[in-house]
């Protein structure tokens, strides 16, 4: 039975999903995460405590464990793992993501000169520093912009500006966040940039992917049917299949393939969001990583796999196809109207 | 009996566990857990039900049959596996359970009673270190069902704790046991150890 390596931070919302997943597939699972579990000493095979915050030292400790007990597959389950997944994946010889390329996608400023370098479409840009003049700074801009931290997630952060006055304010209410997340994190300083980026004015959408040998296989495509038009850009509902017609989706898949390679992702789960103006999708950003809140839960594949389980088995082997997603959530004619079907 | 007229309805709890409500009594008033098929070897029903590709657990009681499977294969298909396994062994008059099986499991007092000195001795001095506590709810027949309180209702390991800490020292200490339910209400846990993302 092959051993999978979860890295599982202690904050996550995922771990139900993803054991739940592994214990279907029959597959060793040893759970790596940043703090100790109280109960570690009494399965030591499968609570390892790793320095997921520094990926060089994580992967020492990994190669140290897997000598006695050989790894098949490591898989990241949030964003604040990925780095750490693709150092351990470099020192095991297993196949992953370049520690380069998730740093890339950590960072919004380099994911975006590297859409550039690449002519992936992509929003104007401008790197700041939090320390100048924010009316300086004010006055050599375009209106609309939006205002981003390099590093955060889930939107925090992500203020949009019509004029200058705005601007100055998001600028300011960008630094308290960054304090915050700074003493949250107990960091020695807080983030010194920030990016201000072209508003691309249309509806936004998000594509959830597989990667293998750098070739895209789109999962998932769902619309935003929410206006996401700020001045906050906070999630609100996601609706797939999408209704955007095939030739968009086309486009959409092709340049969200486009950015991955541009990035240098290769391997595993993408989360990416574009928008869609008069000339053709925009790529806002990709993560190397699954969807983040509860919406993996709509998604299933081929005979009721979830996407946990897809990812798992991606992960053990790269051969392997995954089935087409089931819009309707794999109820068969022998449906009872309460739930249940006859066996 | 004629086998069409045995109704028997599946309903999924989770992708991993379908409960199978049968229209009459497979096994009367008594209620067992295999976990294996080396478990459910001369045990009518259970072996029966073993046999079907992916099943890796198996509860039967009165007239309801929990069955717990790996692989892909979909509830609505491999639960007319497990309706055709139930309809022969009702045919056959056989004991959905043997009478080895049966005399091999310790009584649910017996299981209590191991049960709470692993967590008294093992696990709740060390979860006591993040503000927990594990409490046993109940044991009915083999099957184990406890609480995560203080620290560890709502935390986000909760989940890692149970399968891979209180799992594991239960069923190295104590034979016989089958499933172990974990009835917590995570989310009302107010003061969890690490406390899960917003998201």
């Amino acid at each position: 039975m092959p051993r999978i390596l979860l890295l599982l931070p202690t904050t996550t919302y995922r771990t139900e999903a993803f054991l739940a997943a592994a214990r279907r597939m029959d597959v060793e699972v040893t759970v790596g995460s940043e703090k100790l579990n109280t109960l570690a000493r009494l399965n030591p095979t499968a609570l390892l405590t790793l320095s997921l915050h520094d990926p060089e030292r994580a992967a020492r400790q990994v190669v140290d464990f897997a000598a006695k007990h050989p790894i098949a597959a490591v898989i990241a389950v949030d964003d604040q793992v990925t780095v750490a997944a693709a150092a351990i994946c470099q020192a095991l010889s297993l196949r992953q993501n370049s520690v380069e390329s998730v740093l890339a996608a950590g960072n919004k400023y380099r994911m975006r000169e590297l859409f550039q370098q690449a002519g992936v479409p992509s929003p104007g840009f401008k790197l700041c520093r939090l320390d100048d003049d924010a009316e300086v700074i004010a006055g050599q801009l375009h209106y609309p912009c939006v205002v981003k931290p390099l590093e955060l997630s889930g939107s925090r952060g992500v203020i949009r500006a019509d004029d200058e006055p705005q601007f100055v304010r998001a600028v300011g209410r960008l630094a308290k966040i960054l304090d915050a997340e700074s003493t949250k994190r107990k960091a020695a300083s807080r983030a010194l940039h920030f990016l201000v980026e072209d508003f691309i004015d249309g509806p936004e959408v998000a594509v959830e992917g597989l990667l293998s040998g750098g070739r895209l296989r789109v999962l998932a495509l769902f619309d935003k049917p929410d206006p996401l038009d700020g001045p906050f850009f906070e999630e609100t509902i996601y609706v797939t299949p999408s209704r955007l017609p095939s030739d968009v989706q086309d486009q959409i898949a092709e340049c969200t393939s486009h950015a991955a390679q541009a990035l240098g992702l290769t391997e595993g789960p993408i989360h990416a969001e574009l928008r869609l103006d008069d000339d053709g999708p925009s790529v806002i950003e990709v993560n190397a990583r699954s969807i983040g809140g509860q919406c993996s839960r709509m998604l299933t594949f081929g005979t009721g796999i979830s996407l946990e389980e897809l990812i798992i088995r991606h992960a053990l082997d790269s051969e392997w196809e995954p089935p087409i997603r089931d819009p309707t959530g794999g109820r068969d004619d022998d449906s009872h109207p309460a739930g249940g079907y006859t066996a | 009996m004629s086998q069409d007229e045995i109704a028997i309805t599946g309903e999924p709890i989770t992708d991993a566990m379908c409960r199978f409500s049968v229209d009459r009594p497979v096994y009367p008033e008594k209620s067992s857990y295999f976990g294996s098929k080396e478990q459910a070897e001369g045990s009518a029903l259970a072996e029966r039900l073993f046999a079907i590709d992916g099943v890796r657990g198996v509860q039967i009681s009165h007239n309801l049959v929990t069955v717990r499977k790996a692989g892909m294969d979909e509830w609505p298909v491999v639960g007319k596996q497990v309706g055709a396994a139930i309809r022969e062994f009702l045919s056959s008059g056989e004991s959905a359970v043997s009478d080895k099986f049966r005399d091999a499991i310790p009584s649910a007092d017996e299981i209590r009673e191991q049960v709470q000195n692993v967590l008294d001795t093992d696990i709740n001095p060390s979860v006591a270190g993040h503000g927990g506590v594990i409490q046993l709810i109940d044991v009915k027949d083999n099957v184990v069902y406890i609480q995560m309180g203080g620290g560890c209702q709502g935390c986000g390991q909760a989940d890692v704790t149970l399968k891979f800490g209180i799992e594991t020292a239960i069923r190295a200490a104590v034979d016989g046991v089958g499933d172990i339910l974990d009835v917590t209400d995570h989310a009302s846990g107010r003061n969890p150890y690490y406390v899960p993302s917003a998201k």
